[in-house]
């Protein structure tokens, strides 16, 4: 499995992303949404990653957000797709995501969890353990 | 309903990065994951400005392998209902595809109904109730529930499982900030205090408790609670919870669902039926 990065152009923060990735050799997929949009599959993907929905993707201080003046809250999955669709660079940019975590934005320290990591097992006494009868 | 209160501590300044990430390992029909539902809550209330978390759903390969049986409905589509032992983790899927709060709130109705037996899970036609139960998107929950998207999704969480070479449920994986580290497994279920000590651990310095929310706030935030889980968020007595939640009810807060030794309370309106 590897990362998918989804970047706008002219941006710097999805460069920074791009190169940190080349960096340390971490294998990913790029796609530009800015010349091919998003397919509702990647976006309803992309928010099964969020917290609740839409908040973290969208990019509420960009001209394309505040020309819409619309409230978010109050579209449906479809309508916000459709919008997405048109106005791609209401959403923040980059996004990235794996199997296991979306990162939205480009932060040093953060994009850090897409380093692949061992799981060791921490030892408990098993007398502790709960069981439900 | 304040002296409940009395183990909080003043909140200091929090950072405001999450440091780590719980991976948390459950089959939604197993009852060890549905107890562990009140330690995870506890933990949020506390310590989610420590941490972000998610579900990942391992349920166990036997019990996908089995072919259950097909009850043949009337002819028309939409009523030919199915049943599936994988049904359940695709439908908590498909819901999650409308954000991970949308699947978590999914996944606790269909824990409760799984434990007073109040609708057969295994049900496509039961599934697709409880979506509507807790206010999804009904239009994308209906495509997404037989899509290749939400079975993808089910697929990347029982590789997740492999990868991290969990094979025992509920588990959770800890990862701190520090990319050189491992995570650390913990198979099983323990009491409040190892999760704490290990976040502590994580964490590596002294760790600051969010004070816990009054009932009254608790019920707005996840709406429904088994007595045993008030007394183990609040470390009170079950005689001390109940004697609490009955007085809500009586206030008309909240309301009362019995199935044989379970008590389940919910607040009052959230939900149309159970």
């Amino acid at each position: 499995m590897s990362v998918t990065i989804y970047t706008q152009s002219s941006c710097s923060s999805s460069r920074k992303a791009l190169k940190w990735l080349n960096e340390n050799n971490i294998s990913y997929n790029e796609k530009r949404i800015t010349s091919q949009p998003l397919t509702l599959a990647e976006f309803k993907n992309i928010l099964s990653m969020t917290e609740d929905g839409t908040d973290e993707i969208i990019a509420t201080n960009s001209n394309d957000f505040k020309n819409l003046d619309i409230d978010i809250e109050q579209l449906s999955i479809q309508e916000l797709y459709t919008l997405i669709q048109k106005y791609p660079r209401m959403l923040r940019s980059p996004i990235l995501l794996d199997e296991k975590r979306i990162q939205v934005g480009y932060n040093e320290m953060d994009i850090r969890r897409f380093i692949p990591r061992k799981v060791r097992a921490f030892e408990l006494n098993a007398l502790q353990k709960l069981a439900v009868e | 309903m304040n002296n409940i209160q009395m183990i909080s501590q003043p909140t200091a300044s929090l950072p405001t990065n999450k440091p780590v990430e719980l991976y948390i390992f459950i089959d939604p029909l197993c009852p060890n994951s549905f107890a562990m539902q009140s330690m995870l809550r506890k933990l949020q209330l506390e310590y989610e400005h420590y941490f972000s978390w998610r579900y990942v759903l391992s349920t166990k390969l036997t019990s996908l392998n089995c072919l259950s049986n097909r009850i043949k409905g009337c002819l028309s589509g939409d009523e030919l209902d199915i049943t599936h032992p994988a049904l359940p983790s695709i439908a908590v899927k498909a819901a999650e595809l409308q954000g991970k709060r949308a699947g978590s709130r999914y996944l606790s109705k269909l824990q409760e109904h799984a434990a007073l037996q109040t609708k057969n899970v295994l049900s496509h036609t039961a599934l697709t109730e409880i979506a509507s139960e807790v206010q999804l998107d009904m239009n994308e929950f209906t495509v997404d529930f037989g899509s290749k998207e939400a079975a993808h999704a089910f697929q990347c969480d029982l590789y997740i499982t492999r990868e991290m070479e969990v094979n025992e449920v509920p588990s959770i994986v800890f990862f701190n900030e520090n990319v050189e580290d491992e995570g650390l497994k913990v198979s099983g279920l323990y009491s409040y205090e190892v999760y704490e000590h290990i976040l502590q651990e994580m964490i590596q310095e002294q760790l600051v408790r969010q004070p816990l929310p009054t009932l009254d706030e608790l019920f707005i935030r996840f709406q429904t609670f088994t007595t045993a889980e008030i007394a183990a968020i609040y470390q009170i007595a079950e005689s001390v919870a109940e004697r609490e939640l009955k007085k809500r009810m009586l206030q008309q807060k909240i309301e009362r669902f019995i199935k044989d030794d379970i008590a389940l309370w919910r607040q009052k309106g959230s939900f149309q039926s159970l």
